[in-house]
Formats: structure tokens, sequence, C-alpha cells
């Protein structure tokens, strides 16, 4: 008898089938926190740079992952242009029309997609390749002005299970809009702990399974913590800094919140990396959240960052989810840890349907 | 080398088979559960008889106990060989879903739990339309069991695969299918099977599929083996393998039917709308 063994059968290299992706085609990738789509976004831009002599434009939803991808790139000297989809766009209009991008009255941000590609309907694409990050939190008008009036062949990476924004996208949106194939599948998580992830999968939702764990059992169970005052979830913080150090990140609801407890910090950590973002502020490029030390987001802005530790403040606030987009905020949100979670709830004490409705004590440690 | 079950296999066969035989009442000398040689193989039809009626003074239970006497030992070599190939040394990174079909005994999960290390744990459905062969393979799973130092299954028996239950949402983890001397069985049905077989694997794995496909050399008892082959074809397996060889094995050497078919993890999602 002879067989071929295991690890002859089985041929699981899922990220170098997409680094080997035909590059002058659209691709299509969805992948799961942790499953390295932001590295790929960057590998391939600088494949696709080398290939046509130019910088890769390569979008993404806000500042903060406009930052991300910049950091990334840069570690590996590769040569991007990360921008976030707004301002992209927002130039590329400029230079095909001479005029202002559109807005949906009564917003100031919300792009005229329709009237835009009407005005634009004679234009063919100008650049060969575009790369999207996190596509599915930007909005099918945005896919249909990309394919048709900016590349000629786009990357789009998404994870449809982490769409936090009103105007997200579906995959099958993104498909349609953009005109791309089947989306390739990235099924392994490299980032959490599997102590973590089973946290998280207690909010998974969506067409595919929970992504397969890499890493190995930390020990480590996530924790569910009551903190009564601003002063004690500071202290906490603190501790885990100094005996842990590494890079923690802080989830807050409300911004109030994230600079009183950013204020905290400050004060007790004069010596170290403290930092608070809010678009507000737009203080991105002064942030470098691989440094240790810690960051205050919210949970718009932590979205694709990840951190040793975090810290989701404000539990009360996001749980028991009721609808898809809290269920995806709350799955989001645990996924950016890498070794240590803590839920931290607040003044009131969690309802008897929230504390019921959370993982179990084996999977989250009260 | 010549493949060889672990000590504590031999003693789950020492205790619950040929010591059982060898103690009944009824067994002397030659004569074992009270019927000679030939009249046991009859009654147990080469292992692909109706095994839950009683033949002569045979109970339905005696028949699966001559059959773990005379016929499993040989089967659980051949796969302890095949699984030894397949794994030795390397088992796959997350717990394995075992499907059994025609399992009798619990051969396929005892020759797998010989190869795997200690410790490692896996889903073992078992399926069979015979109640005492999973009543008896229940019995030895449970012997092993017991037995420190041993990866550990999770088990359950049914008669029809249609009424295996698996109630996690699918996951990536990898499949290994089972189809040890079952293709001779004359109740069997490949597109049924195969069908079958398919509607269950939806709802346990988007992950890797390998099936083991083992069976005697002689043509009779593979002549479907064309019709089986051709429906794992075109359901998108591919065959690593497909050969009639030698396993060897203390006892001499014992030729055998064997292919291996593979799967990958499904690698694209097809949405909707097109
Ligand atoms: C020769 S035994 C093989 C048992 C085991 N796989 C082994 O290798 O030792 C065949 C088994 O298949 C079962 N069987 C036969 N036809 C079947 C069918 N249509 N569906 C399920 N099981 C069947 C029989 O009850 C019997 O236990």
């Amino acid at each position: 008898m002879r067989l071929p063994t295991y690890d002859e059968l089985s041929s699981d290299e899922e990220q170098l089938d997409i680094l080997e992706a035909p590059l002058d085609e659209s691709l299509f990738v969805v992948g799961p926190p942790g499953s390295g789509k932001t590295s790929l976004a960057v590998w391939r831009g600088d494949a696709l740079a080398e290939l046509y002599g130019t910088a890769t434009p390569v979008i993404t939803y806000n500042r903060m992952l406009r930052r991300s991808l910049y950091l990334v790139a840069d570690e590996h000297d590769i040569d991007i242009r990360a921008s976030t989809m707004q301002s992209y766009v927002g130039k590329d209009y400029w230079h095909q029309t001479r005029t202002m991008v559109p807005k949906v009255p009564p917003h100031r941000y919300e792009y005229d997609w329709n009237q835009m590609v009407v005005r634009l309907a004679k234009k063919e694409p100008h650049a060969e390749a575009l790369v999207v990050d996190e596509g599915q939190d930007l909005p099918p008008g945005f896919f249909i002005y990309a394919s048709r009036h900016i590349a000629k062949a786009l990357t789009v990476f998404a994870d449809e299970e982490q769409a936090i924004s009103g105007k997200r996208s579906t995959l099958e949106q993104i498909k349609a809009s953009a005109g791309l194939p089947h989306p390739m599948i990235l099924s392994e998580n490299h980032r959490n702990t599997p102590e973590i992830a089973r946290v998280a999968e207690h909010f998974h939702q969506g067409q595919l399974p929970a992504a397969t764990v890499v890493r190995s059992r930390s020990g480590d169970r996530p924790k569910l913590v009551r903190s009564g005052s601003a002063e004690s979830t500071v202290g906490r913080i603190i501790n885990e800094f100094r005996n842990r150090s590494g890079s923690i990140g802080i989830v807050v609801d409300q911004n109030s919140t994230g600079r009183s407890v950013y204020k905290g910090l400050v004060d007790q950590l004069p010596e170290h990396r403290v930092d608070i973002y809010t678009s507000d502020d737009a203080n991105e490029d002064s942030i470098d959240v691989r440094v240790p030390g810690v960051t205050v987001l919210n949970k718009d802005s932590v979205k694709g960052q990840e951190f040793d530790t975090v810290f989701v403040l404000e539990l009360e606030r996001f749980v028991p989810c009721t609808n898809d987009a809290e269920f995806r905020a709350m799955y989001m949100m645990c996924t950016r840890a890498r070794d240590r979670l803590f839920l931290v709830y607040g003044r009131e004490r969690l309802s008897a349907v929230a504390e019921a409705w959370l993982p179990s004590g084996d999977v989250l440690e009260r | 080398m010549p493949i060889r079950l672990p000590q504590r296999l031999r003693d789950i066969r020492t205790t619950e088979i040929v010591g059982r035989v060898r103690k009944d009442p009824r067994t002397c000398g030659d004569l074992l559960l009270g019927v000679d040689r030939q009249t046991a193989m009859n009654a147990i039809g080469w292992g692909q008889a109706e095994f839950d009626e009683p033949v002569g003074s045979l109970s339905a239970e005696d028949r699966v106990l001559l059959y773990a006497y005379w016929n499993q030992l040989g089967h659980l070599e051949e796969l302890s060989e095949a699984f030894n190939q397949l794994f030795g040394g390397n088992s796959p990174s997350q717990p394995l879903i075992v499907v059994d079909l025609g399992c009798g005994p619990f051969t396929g999960g005892l020759a797998l739990i010989g190869q795997l290390s200690t410790g490692e744990l896996f889903d073992y459905i078992g399926v069979d339309r015979s109640r005492a062969m999973r009543e008896f393979g229940e019995h030895l799973a449970t012997a092993v069991d017991s037995m420190a130092g041993t990866p550990r299954s999770k088990r359950q028996w049914v008669a029809d695969i249609a009424d295996a239950t698996w109630h996690a949402p699918p996951s990536w983890r990898p499949v290994v299918v089972i189809v040890s001397f079952l293709l001779a069985s004359p109740s069997l049905h490949v597109g049924t099977l195969l069908a079958g077989l398919e509607q269950l694997l939806s709802r346990l794995t988007r992950g890797p599929t390998t099936i083991l496909y083992t069976n005697s050399p002689r043509v009779a008892p593979n002549r479907t083996y064309p019709a089986f082959r051709d429906g794992l074809l075109d359901a998108g397996f591919r065959l690593t393998a497909d050969d009639t060889g030698p396993v060897h094995t203390e006892r001499g050497e014992r030729v055998v039917r064997y292919a291996l078919f593979h799967r990958d993890s499904q690698r694209t999602l097809q949405l909707g709308g097109d």
C-alpha cells in the first residue's frame, strides 16, 4: 500500500494563492479578522507598482486604516499610495471634471454617486489598478465609480462581518457593482489566541464558517470586569501596562469617556506613549499603535487595528446586541486583541439579560 | 516495516473479542461459539450479511462477535497502515471529523486511535445498518476510552447517513471518510450513498475532505467501485491513489484493494446573482 501523506494532500497555502493571482485581472478576496488582508493588500499593491512602474493607490475606509496601511508599507519599504476613499475620490473627481464632488443634500459627506457616474459616462478608467481594503465599509456607488472611471482592474479585500458603517455594501453588492469574480476565501486567523477567538465567535454571523485559529492556546481567558469609575478603569489599564508592557487599545463608545480615560492615563504614565484618536482631531499621523503604549479609540476608528491587549469599555452600551450591526461591532472589537481581552462595564451593573447573553464563564471569565 | 498494532489495541482485542469467544460456554476446541469455521464464515457472509438476524444457533450478537474474531483484525491492520502513511508523525492541525461508512464494530475508529497522538480528540460518526454492529462498536470504543493515554473520540452511531445529527454550523475542520469493505454489500446503492455523503459533508465542513477506500482484492466485491470513483470525481474529488497492493503485517502479507480521494477546502465563495 502506498498513500501520500496528509501534508502532501492538503495544499493549504491560501495567502500564496492570493499573492499569485494574475495582476492584470480583478481580484476579490474575503477574509476574517487576522487573516492578513491588510498585508496582502500592501503586497499586491507592491507587485502592481512593479508591473506598472507607478505607486499603486490603496483605498481604505477611514484615516486610522490609511495610517496602518502606511505603517505596514513603510515597515517593508513598499511604495503604495494609501488614501481614504473620501479623499481619493474627491481628488480623482476633481482631476477628471474640474468640479467638486456633488453631495446628496443635506449631507456634507455623502457623495452623489449617480450624478458622478452620469457626468463621467464617456470616460474610461485612467489607471491600471486600484486596491481596496475593508471594502465592506464602502458604498456600492464607490465600486461602480471605481470600476468604470478609476481603474481597469480592481482588487478588493472585504470582510462582510466587520462592516460597521451605515453605508456598507454586502459582498453581493461589491461583486455586482465592481464587476468582480466570486471572492477567494481566506479562512485562517493568525492574530487572536484561541481563547479570544472563542469570545469573538459568540458574535459571529455570516455565510462562512468562523476562521480556523492558527495560534495555540495561551491559557489567558478573556475577562468580564466591572469598574465603577473612570479612576478604577485607568488603574486597571495602568496595571496591565506595567505588568505586560506591549500595545494596549482602549475602545469606547462615547468620545467623552475616551477623553476622561485618556487624561487619567496621561497623568499617570508621563514617561510612556499615550494617544487618543478622534476623527475631529485628525491626528492619526502622529500615532504609531505598534509602539508600546496605550491608544484610545472609538468603535469606528478601531476597525482594522490590532493590539496586544484590548479593553472594550462601556460594554453596557454594546450588549445585548439586538441587530446585525451590533453583533458585527462586538465581533470586530473583540478580534482587535492579539493576546488579552477585557470587556469592561461601568457604573451600572449589567442587566441580567446582558449578563446571561454574554459567553458563558468557561469562555469569558467573570 | 510491518505494521504493528499498538499494544492497547491488542489488549482490547484480547479481552473484548478473543477472550469473550474463548470463554463462551459453547466454545469447545475448534468450535467457536459452538460452530466450526465454515459455519461461522457462512453466518457472517464474509461480512456482507444482514447482521441483525439470528442464523441457526447464532444470535445477531454472536455473529458480530465472530465477525470481529475472524475478519476485523485484517481490516484493522490495513486501515492502520493507511493512517500511518497518511498521518504518521503529522496529524492535521485541527480536530478531525471521521465518517465511517459501513463502520462495523468501530474498525476505522480503532485504527485511527492507534495512529493519532495521545490526547487528540476527534468526532466519529459511525454509519452501519446493523444495530448489533453499532452496539458492539460502542462497546469496543468504551473499552478504549477507559485506557489512559489514548486519543478520545466523540461518537454517534446511526443506521442511515441521513440520521447523523450535527448541531454546530459548518466549520473548516478536516473530514476523513472511511469506506472499508462496504462496497460489496448487495444492499448498497452507490448513488444514494454518495448523495447522502455529500449532504452530510455540507453540514459538517467547508474544509478538506479525504476518503479512504479499502476492499478485498477480488473483482466481485469491487464491482461498484467504478461508479463510486466516478461519482466522487464528479463531486470535485481528486484521486490520489488507486491500486491493489500488499500490507505487511506481523502475521504475513495481506493484499488489499485501496484508493484515496481528496477534495480541498472551499476556496471561493459562490455569491448569488450570477
Ligand atoms: C464487511 S463489514 C465492514 C466493517 C468495517 N468497515 C470493517 O472494515 O471492519 C460491512 C459492514 O457494512 C454494513 N453495511 C452493509 N450494507 C450497508 C448499507 N447499505 N448501509 C450501511 N451499512 C451497511 C454491514 O452491516 C457491515 O457491518
